[in-house]
């Protein structure tokens, strides 16, 4: 097998798949739908109650949760998509994984910069070595070097796999950086999991407009970085198999014959 | 009041800022390829 060739090359793999022509379809209400309940969610935030002990700077909560989610759903779809990929070799799946993993690495840095800004205005510091934030930005790292991987190693299958692998393991930091704060109990700075009937009145409708509009974006910047990484692994494909058919021609001595859109400059011939 | 401001104004503009990026790519790969079926 040849593992420099792109993972585009077999033939039940087309890009885009059907999945990705599907889903591609529903961004567009996705879109649509999100704006609306922006405007809404913008209301709900201005017109919440103001918490009579922390102020104006719990209404953080609106959006400090919801990122959370949103991060720990781009990391499962990953790893699922992952465990996808290597079960029945699904090519799109494993873009879909990139995706997921990119946009989830986004909401968690976000969670990880707006949860600061909140400890600042009421623990009085920037950041503790609390469990839940060190285990938080663990998960991060974790899914920060998944990105790395996938963007230094190119197109190899060999990665892919090993990717999917390390996307399903990282998983193992979802529960603990869930269940952390009730491990270590009232040793926890972090206030605990939200649960039914824990917020104030007039704070849940926020609180639900806040989870919606954060997981419609999420949708929405997925199915949209699935579409980029499949346009960019099909010009890969375009690249590489021009290339290949130009240096099958040089080692026959003939002339590489009439260029493709994408295989015009000299670094092809020596890939 | 800066402090919830600073929190949902960073989340907006990175998503948007993202969101916009990507957009960009797409729309920039579609002019180069004349796809017209990806749009």
């Amino acid at each position: 097998m040849n593992e420099s060739k792109p993972m585009a090359s077999n033939s039940e793999n087309s890009i885009p798949s059907r999945l990705e022509a599907q889903s591609a379809r529903w961004r567009r209400p996705l879109g649509m739908a999100l704006g609306v309940l922006c405007i809404v969610y913008g209301w709900a935030v201005v017109s919440a109650p103001i918490d009579s002990s922390q102020g104006v700077i719990q209404k953080i909560l609106y959006i400090h949760p919801p990122l959370a989610y949103g991060a720990y759903l781009g990391f499962i779809i990953t790893g699922f998509a992952g465990v996808v990929f290597l079960v029945r070799g699904r090519e799109d799946l494993d873009r879909l994984a990139i995706a997921s993993a990119e946009v989830g690495v986004i909401f968690c840095t976000l969670m990880l910069v707006t949860g600061p800004i909140w400890a600042r205005g009421t623990w009085g510091v920037w950041w503790s070595w609390d469990a839940r934030l060190t285990v938080t930005l663990l998960l991060w790292f974790v899914y920060l070097a998944y990105l790395l991987l996938r963007s230094f190693s190119g197109r190899n299958p060999r990665t892919a796999r090993f990717a999917a692998v390390y996307g399903v393991v990282g998983l193992v930091l979802i529960p603990l950086n869930y269940y952390v704060i009730e491990i270590f109990g009232s040793r926890s700075m972090h206030p605990e999991n939200l649960e039914r009937g824990s917020l104030g009145d007039g704070m849940g409708l926020p609180f639900l407009l806040g989870n919606l509009t954060l997981a419609l974006a999420f949708f929405y910047l997925v199915l949209l970085r699935w579409q980029v990484e499949s346009e960019r692994a099909l010009d890969d494909a375009i690249d590489t198999d021009g290339a290949h058919r130009e240096g099958q021609a040089m080692r026959r001595g003939q002339s590489p014959g009439p260029p493709d859109a994408a295989e015009e400059s000299p670094e092809e011939m020596t890939r | 009041m800066s402090y919830m401001l600073s929190a949902y104004g960073i989340t907006v503009g990175v998503l948007l800022f993202y969101g916009l990026s990507l957009a960009r790519e797409r729309a920039r790969r579609l002019k180069a390829t004349g796809n017209p079926s990806a749009g």
